[in-house]
């Protein structure tokens, strides 16, 4: 079985389409204002004719590398390239400004590269474990676990939850459009018979994260862009000086950065701001942090590589994306025939492999192309956005028409990149609306099933021991936000 | 620009169209709900959020580079220049529709004519072999014939 994995994945096409997609994600997080997110979409038409080991090859590659990547021109002009590299960007740039550019850089790079194999690691482990529990489970454990997970997208993603919870409301509207799951009925498809299979998905995260990043960095004024002069040593000299000091705090990152990564909606930026400020708490020089500590750095970086991992356990084993580029991928694989789930470890152990083993070789991989585009950087984050904006957005055009080869999908991107922009303008997180079009079909489907099974009874969604627990939580994550207002108030 | 009373006020809208919208879904069954259900919840859901956006509002703020009309007109100019694209693809095909497209953005981006031109002839023809070539998908023919 490994021994087929292996195979799968080490033929010449994998490895190209791998070393292509990463060379794109380290350009695409080098370029500050284009994000990792923004990336996968517009990959997506390209995998959607692909297989699917080369089609997730494609993603997880891409991914691991733009996460670094972004680190580049945060650390260059102090604009982060992702928004992954948001907590430490001004620590690396204060490190930039003391001449430390390549230090810094070549930290972001081990640490990356550390952090991403350990979130390998976990995947390979828990992933089988948790599937195993989860053949048990029936349509109440998987409503209840859908749903928890979109709870978790709304609460946990940045900003308030009340917007969170408005953005994952529009992602359920999306993804009720269509015909209904158990009676047939066409939903708000208002004649049009292009909306009758739903809100194509393609489109519409084409349009949610290429055409409104287009959008945004149309009204935003160009500034010019001047780097610090740097160092002449090698970018490796203080990495391995940190290591020696920092192996426990660098695994304490790594576990924080995959367990984050694992909770739906939370993702790689929030594992790095997290594991930023943990690490402040427990360093012998809090002082530093906020004005370049290479420490501070190292370890946010560590959590937000390993984050990547982390979101594909809950992916593989339930179908619950961990962030937006698992639902994407998730997207990819339903589009292909291939419902993630327990069910899949049994039928096709051989494409699990398959993914573990890519992951490891993604990361490795980032070792000499993350090199390499610090060697290139400096031309990389100075690239004119006149010249690159025309090709994304021609891109975004044909990617959105390719799938159904209709103009009503460009219509789809149009609407949704407008969308997309208005809501992130008011500080609306987009990531929960892709979680869910993705599970609100999941939920909808086994809320009904349940319910058909237990005769129209409630009752039934709390019998069962698991169901019970995963339905308990779900009630305590909403009321819990009224919990503690009602104590501070009674308090106060 | 952020402004939480209007978002409010859309969402809150949002939620009572959406409602009205479901009033002639068919009705429940004896042992499930119908159609109807799921939007119904989201309506609940948008007016309740909506609601509470305008009552718990954060100050607005505003941003000068986005409020600037030049800024603007380059955002409608590129949002007509793709509902044209759509509208004229499939008569005069791929590479025009694109080549148009792809010159007329990089002119509102403030490119010189010289530069527009080497984008849209290195980029069209390069996305069309990828897509139509690599990927054979069908990009509209139109008048070139391919």
């Amino acid at each position: 079985m490994i021994a087929d994995a292996f195979a799968l994945v080490f033929q010449p096409s994998i490895l190209l389409v791998m070393a292509v997609s990463g060379l794109y994600g380290l350009f695409v997080g080098s370029v500050p204002g284009l994000t990792a997110t923004m990336a996968v979409a517009l990959m997506v038409p390209f995998t959607f004719y692909m297989d699917p080991v080369p089609a997730l090859a494609a993603i997880v590659t891409m991914e691991a590398m733009a996460i670094f990547a972004g680190d580049i021109p945060g650390a260059l002009v102090r604009i982060p390239g992702t928004p992954s590299s948001a907590a430490y960007t001004d620590d690396a740039y204060a490190l930039t400004q003391k001449g430390r550019a390549q230090s810094v850089l070549g930290v972001c790079l081990i640490f990356s590269v550390l952090g991403g194999l350990f979130g390998s690691v976990v995947l390979m482990i828990a992933a089988p474990l948790l599937a195993t529990f989860a053949l048990q489970f029936t349509s109440y454990e998987y409503f209840w676990l859908a749903l928890l997970g979109l709870s978790c997208a709304a609460l946990v993603a940045k900003g308030s939850p009340l917007k969170g919870a408005i953005s994952l409301g529009i992602g359920l509207f999306l993804s009720t459009v269509g015909l209904d799951p158990v009676d047939g009925y066409a939903r708000f498809t208002f004649g049009y018979s292009d909306l009758v299979g739903g809100v194509s998905f393609i489109p519409a995260m084409i349009g949610l994260f290429g055409l409104s990043e287009v959008i945004r960095n149309l009204l935003r004024s160009d500034v010019e862009i001047r780097i610090p002069q740097t160092e002449r040593h090698g970018v490796l000299v203080e990495v391995f000086r940190l290591l020696g000091r920092r192996k426990k705090s660098l695994l304490r990152s790594a576990s924080l950065g995959t367990g984050i990564g694992a909770l739906p909606g939370a993702g790689a930026d929030i594992a790095a701001w997290i594991s930023f400020g943990v690490s402040k708490r427990c360093s012998d020089t809090p002082e530093e942090y906020g004005q370049g500590s290479l420490e501070g750095v190292g370890d946010a970086t560590a959590a937000n590589n390993s984050a990547v991992a982390g979101a594909w356990v809950p992916a593989l084993v339930f179908g619950i994306p961990g962030d937006t580029v698992t639902a994407i991928a998730i997207g990819v694989l339903l589009m292909k025939g291939l419902q993630p789930g327990p069910a899949i470890f049994e039928r096709q152990p051989e494409l699990l492999y398959a993914v573990y083993i890519v992951f490891f070789l993604a990361n490795l991989l980032l070792l000499p192309f993350g090199y390499l585009a610090i060697l290139a950087g400096r031309r990389v984050v100075t690239m004119p956005r006149r010249i690159l904006l025309p090709g994304i957005l021609l891109f975004c055009v044909v990617g959105s028409f390719a799938i159904n080869h209709s103009t009503f999908d460009i219509g789809v991107m149009i609407v949704m990149g407008l969308l997309g922009y208005y809501l992130e303008a008011n500080e609306v997180p987009i990531g929960p609306i892709v979680l869910g079009l993705v599970l609100g079909p999941m939920i909808e489907h086994h809320f009904m099933n349940s319910l058909i099974k237990s005769q129209g009874s409630l009752a039934q969604f709390f019998t069962r021991p698991v169901a019970g627990v995963l339905g308990i939580l779900c009630l305590v994550m909403w009321f819990y936000p009224f919990i503690s207002y009602v104590r501070r108030w009674r308090k106060t | 620009m952020r402004n939480d009373r209007i978002l409010g006020a859309l969402v809150l809208i949002a939620g009572i169209v959406l409602y009205a919208a479901t009033a002639h879904f068919p009705g429940a069954a004896s042992n499930r709900p119908g159609p109807a259900f799921l939007p119904r919840v989201l309506a609940v859901l948008f007016a309740v959020s909506g609601f509470l956006l305008i009552l718990y509002r954060k100050p607005t703020v505003n941003d000068a580079s986005e409020n600037q009309p030049r800024n603007r007109f380059k955002v409608v100019a590129m949002i007509a220049g793709l509902v044209l694209y759509s509208m004229i693809a499939d008569t005069t095909g791929f590479l025009i529709a694109g080549g148009c497209l792809t010159f007329g953005f990089c002119s509102l981006l403030g490119n010189s004519w010289r530069v527009g031109l080497v984008v849209t002839v290195v980029l069209v023809p390069f996305i069309y072999t990828i897509f139509s070539t690599v990927l054979g998908v069908v990009l509209p023919v139109g008048w070139l014939g391919w």
